[in-house]
């Protein structure tokens, strides 16, 4: 599962808004390199750029300049085509507000990227069943999204990320709308994939709880990276053992 | 390749279920395409419906026909008062290589009177003897008026005149009188029934006529003056050929008399250029309702694309390529022109049987037509829903992101 190609690297990465005559500076030389497997936080103030970030790493927005290599390739060459493809074989995205397609079933939902990978219909249909299985919601494959409860729904659209099998999973605020507990196993579930799936997760919060279960930790600010280099040694030597149990705790609970 | 499969297959399935949760918008779109597609169909379908009543008409009537008429366009009284002489069509077979058969008559009106009662009113036709075979006027009993019958008081009784007189109680037709503008004829034949040709420049109506030697009828007659010939020419001679020769005749023998000649490949020509005028009508209101269905369908399409901004940016995030959002649209707009279509072949269908009841055409449903519905539908749903299609592809997925759609 891991692969050294996995791994992603932004070099002085530059963003800039122009509206009108307002030019904003979001993002001012971000240099960040993403080991395979790792499970990384990132927290900011409000409107410091998190969503940009994660959306340059998705490659659904381009960089004003920089560089930035995902899978080995440096994304600036690569033409629309090329980076959808990418997108859907390498990322998957899971949102605050979890953006499930309101008329689609939740196992529509979790093949829909499947369907863009041009895989069959059995096949996308025995894929999008096992995901529900790991997010525990082989129970609620023919419930429409309003019919599903919010810790459901962003279980559902973790299962979508994943059901691709890719090596990246960005989450943007993934608990952002959701209460304390339900916000609890999300993280716990997003925790669980990282240790069972070996895939790398990039988490936006504003919750220091959070952060705090994340392998590393990073904090935008004035457009840079400042990575909080103590705390993550410290939890790295603490938390492997952890999160088999406290998993499992999880799951006998809730 | 699989992949453009897949994708196809998923995108029809939830263009369904879009288009269905925008009910309103899309029966409005529905209607508007459907009205368009309706014109197209019945264009084509009663063109080819006309086309077929013509080809049965001439089939009926044969393609070796020739009419001769007095032009209608003669403007100078002096040219109005020229005659067809008689003598002149009786030597037509013999002067003219190519008419092998040649018949004419005076036409006069006037009601019938048997055994006391009307037993109708029409024209009182004075006719050659060649007429019958000429018009193809089927003898049923009795016979057909000769050229030895000169001046006698004889006449031919069409179809429903004969049966009229049945009713007022004659059995036997032949030898019974029948008084015409207040002359005593003896019947000495009857007629079938005959359908009238259309597509002739010249009415016959032999089944509501009566013919009389056109000898007799010169006599009685205030104005007899000789309106048509319908001639027959040698089969498989050009058209062209057989009118320069009648033409030619007759200038020889009367230079100030101006005719027309008209061949069935000339009619047949005439008939087809007024259906193009026919088609012409049908296909400007077939194409503007189109527009004006198409725009319709734009701009569903365009509030579609508008409403699910953040819907594209997902599937964007998810992997869609530019192609594949513009291809989801644009078969959305197909599913929509194609309903409409289906529709509209319906009512286009409809129309049709309604024109051939009041035409009295025998319907019958064009595959053309069908086919032709379901391709401008098809060409409709791309064109008009390429723009919008398009504007989907180029929508930026962080702006859809963010917005509430
Ligand atoms: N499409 C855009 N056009 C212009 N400016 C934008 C656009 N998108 C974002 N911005 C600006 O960029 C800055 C960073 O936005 P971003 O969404 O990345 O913030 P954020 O850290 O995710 O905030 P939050 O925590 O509230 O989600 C903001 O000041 C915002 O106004
Ligand atoms: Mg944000």
């Amino acid at each position: 599962m891991k692969d050294s190609r996995d791994k992603l690297e932004l070099v002085d990465i530059y963003k800039t808004y122009r509206v009108g005559p307002v030019t904003t500076q979001v993002l001012c030389g971000i240099n960040l390199e993403v080991a395979a497997g790792d499970l990384v936080s990132i927290m900011g103030a409000s409107g410091s750029g998190k969503t940009t970030l994660m959306n340059t790493i998705g490659l659904l927005d381009h960089p004003t300049s920089g560089a930035y290599i995902f899978q080995g390739q440096n994304t600036a060459k690569l033409k629309d085509k090329q980076l959808s493809t990418l997108r859907g074989r390498h990322v998957g995205f899971v949102f605050q507000s979890f953006h499930l397609l309101p008329l689609l079933t939740a196992l529509e939902n979790v093949a829909l990227p499947l369907v863009y990978q041009g895989e069959s219909r059995s096949q996308m249909k025995r894929r999008a069943l096992e995901e529900l299985e790991k997010v525990s919601m082989s129970d609620r494959v023919n419930h429409r999204p309003d019919q599903l409860s919010g810790g459901q729904k962003q279980r559902v659209a973790i299962a979508r990320a994943l059901v691709v099998q890719p090596s990246l999973l960005l989450a943007d605020e993934p608990t952002g709308a959701l209460d304390p507990d339900t916000a609890n196993d999300v993280i716990v579930l997003l925790k669980k994939m990282n240790a069972e799936q070996g895939v790398t997760i990039l988490i936006i919060t504003h919750d220091p709880a959070v952060a705090r279960q994340c392998k590393r930790q990073l904090q935008i600010d004035n457009g840079q990276l400042i990575e909080n280099h103590v705390k993550a040694a410290i939890d790295r030597e603490s938390f492997v053992p952890d999160v088999g149990a406290d998993y499992f705790a999880q799951v006998t609970t809730g | 390749m699989f992949r453009i499969v897949s994708i196809a297959r998923a995108n029809s399935r939830e263009a369904l279920s879009s288009l269905r949760a925008a009910r309103l918008r899309t029966i409005l779109g529905l209607i508007g395409i459907s009205v368009g597609i309706s014109s197209v169909i019945a264009m084509i379908s009663v063109g080819e419906i006309a086309k077929q009543q013509a080809r049965k008409q001439f089939e009926s009537m044969g393609t070796n026909i020739v009419v001769v008429r007095k032009s209608h366009s003669i403007s100078t009284s002096e040219g109005r008062e020229q005659q067809i002489q008689l003598s002149d069509v009786m030597n037509m077979t013999q002067s003219i290589p190519s008419i092998t058969d040649a018949g004419t008559r005076i036409s006069g009106y006037g009601g019938f009177v048997h055994a006391g009662t009307e037993v109708g009113e029409g024209s009182i036709q004075g006719v050659t003897q060649s007429f019958a075979s000429v018009a193809k006027l089927p003898v049923r009993s009795g016979r057909f008026i000769s050229d030895l019958d000169i001046n006698r008081l004889f006449c031919v009784v069409g179809y429903d005149i004969a049966l009229a007189m049945r009713e007022a109680g004659t059995f036997e037709i032949e030898g019974s009188l029948i008084e015409l503008e207040g002359n005593l004829f003896t019947v000495i034949g009857s007629l079938g029934p005959v359908s009238e040709n259309y597509a002739l420049p010249v009415n016959i109506d032999a089944n509501r006529s009566v013919f009389v030697p056109i000898s007799t009828s010169s006599r009685l007659n205030s104005k007899p003056e000789i309106d048509v010939i319908i001639a027959r020419s040698r089969k498989d001679l050009n058209y062209e050929l057989v009118t320069e020769e009648v033409t030619n005749y007759f200038r020889s023998r009367n230079p100030d008399l101006v005719l027309d000649v008209f061949s069935a490949q000339q009619l047949i020509k005439q008939m087809e250029a007024q259906m193009q005028t026919f088609t012409l009508l049908l296909a400007t209101v077939g194409s503007i309702s189109l527009i004006v269905g198409g725009v319709g369908i734009m701009n569903i399409m365009l509030v579609s694309v508008a409403e699910r901004r953040r819907e594209i940016a997902i599937r964007r995030a998810l992997g869609a390529r530019r192609g594949d959002i513009q291809s989801q649209f644009l078969i959305e707009s197909v599913i929509l022109t194609m309903a409409g279509g289906l529709l509209g072949i319906g009512i286009g269908l409809a129309a049709t049987y309604v024109i051939c009841q009041f035409t009295g055409w025998d319907y019958l449903v064009s595959p053309i037509s069908v086919v032709s519905g379901l391709v401008t539908a098809t060409f409709a749903g791309l064109f008009f829903g390429y723009q919008p299609a398009r504007q989907a592809a180029r929508l930026d997925p962080i702006v859809g992101l963010q917005s509430g759609g």
